[in-house]
């Protein structure tokens, strides 16, 4: 059912097709690696083949003696800072002294073709002093060989509600302790990282597939001693971030824009699948070892946490990822006694940073896999247990934030369980499971999640956005944002918020890339942002544009400005619509008339205060809200794994279109599947041995469930139209819920993720091993 | 390095044969490609140069003889998917075949290239080498038939010699027997399997009604250096002639100690070896039912 005031929305909350969709399906986008210019250039980073170790000599005279070679830079070459860390100082853009992680770039080629390159990377000799390195969190925590000369500590941490947490637990009815682990996740994004450098102006363009045009711009900037405005980024068409084209792309703009800056000549760096997999950041595996205490009545009245997570070689965005896993390992509960300890640790192995979630679908698993144990033990209903717990409007989550908006948690929790038809399931999958003669069990399992929107308390300084509007005397319209099209259709959103502002037909904008030139500093396109960062931005620009064109219309129409209504494309006399002057009229008059109509938008993120050393406060200023109920099926005798049906109902305030949010839903859907039973990254000594598609192996379409998704709309008060995010909450329930069915299904909670086969198999030879010797007992 | 690289594309396998008789560098046949240009874009050195077979059209009939068929090593999977004969009486190469891949490979991809690649995870191989296929290898000097089983001698190692190419597979006609195939991958589609078992049963009625175990053909995949065939279960279901649920038993037990997996980035060795009896239990299960 509408609402009288959503009804007089003409664009917003409407199925509105992709803006971007004809252009891809025809394959006429233009991606970073369609760009060629004359003289170009290729690039080919030369990377460290061992985990650790003392660089004692870097040879380039084989590599530069090769017919086609234009150059080798090693950190020597540098014109600007030998440094790329976007949050802490600790990483060099190309190792001078040491190699921390396999992989660790040390030298960059450009050469006339990409063979040329290729073959010249090989040839740049190295001399090193292996080390001993650190490959996992516990040594890496006893410190006894330290990655960096600092120490192992990359971040800690700590939150601390509430009374003595010891006394808490002695009071609990009950207590329970597990301790889960979890791997990396690869963001495995269709197309590889990328950029074109071209030296403009006394200065450099970078043309590239980015989330963050921005960070680019700043480390591009740094690397070659240039001032910002000198540095130029175009973003392309990007074929997928999910948070991996965060803060690493910088790393090879940098690079890239370094050699074309120093060569005078375009360079294209392209990572192939195999490098890109070795070289760039993943999602945080992570020892979790949880202790969480219930009185009688089913109220969690106490939660420790200690978290080690592997930030690898380098701190990337690790101090941020961990901060969003301090606010959230306590899920969207009401817990009045709280001990956490979020460590993040130097390993020498692979940099972790941003991946869709940002350090939340790993706590969230051990804190849904927690409940769903007590839920077991207790004999209580997994939706009523969350229920009771559940945030509300006046409760405070595990950091004291009292909410005050927007909180459909419990609704969403409602809705799984209506439109799963959880019940009528569980009773048919009970009598299933106790039909010996079937092959396959069957499990229903549940997860809740909350997510903060932004950047929040640790990165309010970046959470602002741009935008400018122009509007051409023909009517239609130029729009630039400061946060990127990766995929999730935030052109389309974007243009809705827009084309709703300006009452121009969604038709006549055109949107461009980003063009550092054109908008400020729009922050990063992560944290789930975009639609409610450059959604506001836009909307001032709009509505001061708006304003100019109320008054035209009401100059046309003979009006008060408070008569104009406006509406796709007409600018009408609210007492009789059919008195109106079209949008395209309006711009043609405002342009002999001499009133501009373009006009620059801006927003700032709501100010939020936190205390770091208590962990206590208003880390985010709202959150999103979801439950997933998943349907599973195991073989006993394989032990394979079958995600049949997933039901997720989301609270993201306003919904601006309801057909790009079910399609958000489901992508994340397919990335938490993948990553909650199938994606195994693997390494050895340090060395990550799948690195390739057929090695790492993510779901296809026939690996993916059904998806039902519906929607909560209790609306933000700060969101364009009331909305908040949902590009990470899509997948954040996902794997908690997956495995919690497949733990129900099986009868033991699985304490790894991902959860295989072999593992599966494992647990229920185990269990029919036991329960033929109690047979015979 | 490719710029030294030579693609030869002959025209007839006559041409091919001198090509390859004659060529100094080190080289790799292009079938279907799906493989070896993948090899390739990662490793400029795994060869110098190309013989292009794709395009030979003798290499890529399939005929019917009296008592064989015989697949020219250079039809495409889909093609070998659509030929009836197969459809009808070879339901385990089907199976096999069908799951190799995706369309996109299985259109371009060559039977001949399946087995030359010497995979032991090939998906095709193991129901080749149920039926007793044989392959023809040809030089421009000579002609000798091997059996599949005896083909492969490794891990992308097989006794083809440099002038040699795998031209024919000819495939003994088996109307008796009923044949079956499954694995176990990584993900429902375009997998690389983990475990694979080809089961082919023929039964002939004992005077006093009952069906007997008259013939059986048990191949194993990705469980041992090369594809194999699990003789000793096989020896064991003949000798049993009847599938009493503990003959069963005893015989998945016996494929699952046959196997010789090991542990590597997709499985381990305690669950490919197990697998080998689920699979093969399965699929008695399915073959016997379908009668």
């Amino acid at each position: 059912m509408l609402t009288k005031k959503q009804s007089l929305y003409s664009v917003v909350g409407k199925k509105v097709n992709r803006v971007d969709a004809y252009e891809k399906i025809v394959g006429g986008a233009r991606y970073v690696d369609d760009l060629a210019f004359e003289d170009m250039l290729f690039a080919k980073m030369v990377c460290s083949t061992i985990p650790s170790g003392r660089i004692k000599k870097i040879d380039k005279s084989r590599a530069l003696k090769l017919k086609g070679v234009a150059g080798v830079f090693t950190a020597e070459d540098i014109t600007g800072l030998n440094k790329i860390g976007c949050v802490v100082d600790d990483q060099p853009l190309l190792a001078k002294d040491a190699v921390r992680f396999a992989g660790e770039p040390f030298a960059v080629v450009a050469a006339e073709t990409r063979e040329i390159a290729e073959e010249a990377a090989g040839l740049v000799d190295i001399e090193y002093e292996p080390l001993e390195p650190v490959l996992t969190v516990d040594d890496s925590f006893s410190e006894k060989i330290k990655v960096h000369p600092k120490g192992n500590v990359v971040c800690h941490y700590k939150v601390r509600k509430g009374d003595n947490i010891d006394e808490a637990f002695g009071k609990s009815f009950k207590v329970y302790e597990k301790t889960f682990t979890i791997n990396y996740q690869e963001h495995l994004y269709l197309e590889t990282q990328g950029c074109v450098a071209l030296p403009e102006n006394e200065g450099i363009t970078v043309y590239g597939s980015f989330q963050c045009p921005f960070y680019v711009q700043g480390a591009v900037s740094t690397a070659l001693g240039l001032p910002l405005a000198k540095v130029r980024i175009l973003q392309c068409v990007v074929g997928g971030g999910f948070g991996g084209k965060e803060d690493v792309p910088s790393e090879y703009a940098a690079k890239a824009a370094l050699l074309a800056y120093v060569l005078k000549k375009p360079v294209k760096l392209i990572l192939d699948r195999a490098q890109d997999l070795m070289v760039s950041s993943k999602r945080h595996p992570m020892k979790m070892e949880y202790k969480v205490g219930v009185t009688k009545k089913g109220k969690i009245n106490a939660l420790k946490v200690r978290v080690l997570a592997d930030s690898g070689a380098y701190t990337t965005l690790s101090t941020v990822v961990l901060f969003r896993s301090s606010v959230h390992f306590g899920g969207p509960y009401v817990i009045p006694n709280v001990s956490g300890d979020i460590i993040g640790l130097y390993t020498n192995r692979v940099p972790c940073g941003a991946y869709r979630g940002f350090g939340t679908p790993q706590v969230i698993y051990a804190m849904e896999s927690m409940i769903n144990i007590i839920c077991n033990d207790l004999g209580l209903d997994p939706f009523e247990f969350r229920k009771a717990n559940a945030l509300k409007k006046g409760a405070a989550s595990i950091t004291s934030h009292k909410i005050k908006e927007s909180c459909g948690l419990i609704e969403t929790i409602d809705k799984a369980r209506k439109e799963s038809e959880y019940d009528r399931r569980k009773k048919e999958f009970d009598k299933w499971n106790a039909d010996k003669s079937k092959r396959t069990l069957k499990g229903l399992g549940v997860s809740s999640i909350f997510y903060g929107m932004n950047l929040g308390a640790k990165g309010w300084f970046y959470d602002k956005a741009g935008s400018h509007i122009q509007i051409c005397r023909d009517g239609s319209v130029t729009l630039c944002v400061g946060n990127v099209e990766m995929g999730q259709g935030a052109k389309t959103v974007l243009a809705q918020i827009a084309s709703e502002a300006l009452g121009c037909e969604i038709g006549a904008i055109n949107f461009t890339n980003v063009d550092t030139g054109i908008v400020p500093d729009s922050g990063p396109t992560v944290a789930s942002r975009t639609t409610v960062m450059s959604g506001n931005a836009l909307l001032d620009a709009a509505n001061k544009l708006r304003k100019k064109l109320v008054a035209a219309a009401a100059e046309s129409l003979k009006i008060k400005p408070n008569q104009v209504m406006a509406k796709l494309g007409k600018y009408y006399n609210i007492k009789d619509s059919h008195q109106f002057v079209s949008f395209k009229d309006l711009a043609g008059k405002c342009y002999l008339d001499n009133v501009g109509l373009s006009e620059m938008g801006y927003y700032v993120s709501p100010k939020v205060e936190y205390d770091l050393q208590s962990g206590q406060g208003e880390p985010y200023y709202v959150y999103s809200y979801a439950t997933a109920v998943s349907e599973v099926e195991i073989d006993k005798k394989t032990g394979e794994l079958r995600v049949n049906k997933m039901t997720c109902a989301h609270d993201i305030g306003r919904v601006i279109n309801p057909m790009l949010a079910s399609a958000q839903v489901e992508g994340g859907v397919a990335q938490g599947v993948g990553y909650a039973i199938m994606e195994n990254m693997v390494s050895e000594k340090g060395h990550i041995k799948t690195l390739g598609l057929s090695t790492y192996v993510i779901p296809t379409t026939k690996d993916c469930p059904e998806v039902k998704s519906v929607f909560v709309e209790d609306k933000s008060k700060d969101g364009p139209y009331g909305a908040k995010g949902l590009g990470e909450p899509s997948l954040m329930p996902v794997v908690a819920s997956v495995v919690n069915a497949v733990s129900n299904a099986a009868g033991h909670q699985f304490e790894h993720v991902p959860v295989l086969p072999e593992r599966v198999w494992e647990v229920l030879s185990e269990k029919n091993s036991s329960e033929d010797e109690s047979e015979v007992k | 390095m490719l710029r030294n690289f030579k693609v030869l594309t002959p025209a007839s396998l006559n041409e091919a044969l001198y090509v390859i008789n004659n060529i100094e560098q080190p080289f790799r046949f292009l079938a279907g490609g799906t493989d070896v240009l993948v090899r390739l874009k990662d490793n400029p050195a795994y060869a110098q140069a190309l013989v292009d077979i794709s395009k030979i059209g003798e290499l890529a009939k399939i005929e019917e003889h009296k008592s064989t068929f015989v697949i020219g090593s250079g039809v495409r999977h889909e093609a070998l998917l659509a030929y009836g004969p197969f459809i009808e009486n070879y339901n385990g190469l089907i199976e096999a075949v069908a799951a190799i891949g995706s369309p996109q490979i299985r259109t371009l991809a060559t039977v001949g290239g399946n087995i030359g690649n010497a995979s032991p995870a090939g998906d095709s191989i193991g129901p080749l080498m149920a039926f007793d296929a044989e392959v023809e290898l040809r030089s421009q000097d000579s002609n000798r038939i091997v059996k599949l089983e005896d083909f492969f001698t490794g891990p992308g190692k097989t006794v083809l010699k440099h002038n040699e190419i795998i031209t024919k597979i000819i495939l003994p006609k088996s109307d008796a027997l009923k044949s079956g195939w499954k694995r176990l991958g990584q993900r429902r589609a375009v997998a690389i399997s983990k475990v694979s078992v080809t089961l082919a049963l023929g039964f002939v009625k004992h005077s006093n009604g009952s069906d007997r175990i008259a013939d059986v053909r048990i191949a194993l995949g990705a469980v041992a250096p090369t594809v194999i065939r699990a003789r000793k279960a096989e020896k064991f279901l003949l000798e049993n002639q009847t599938l009493t649920k503990a003959v069963i038993k005893e015989a998945c037990g016996l494929v699952a100690r046959e196997a010789r997996p090991i542990t590597d980035i997709r499985s381990n060795t305690e669950y490919r070896s197990e697998m080998c009896g689920v699979l093969l239990g399965d699929l008695i299960e399915k073959l016997a039912c379908a009668r």
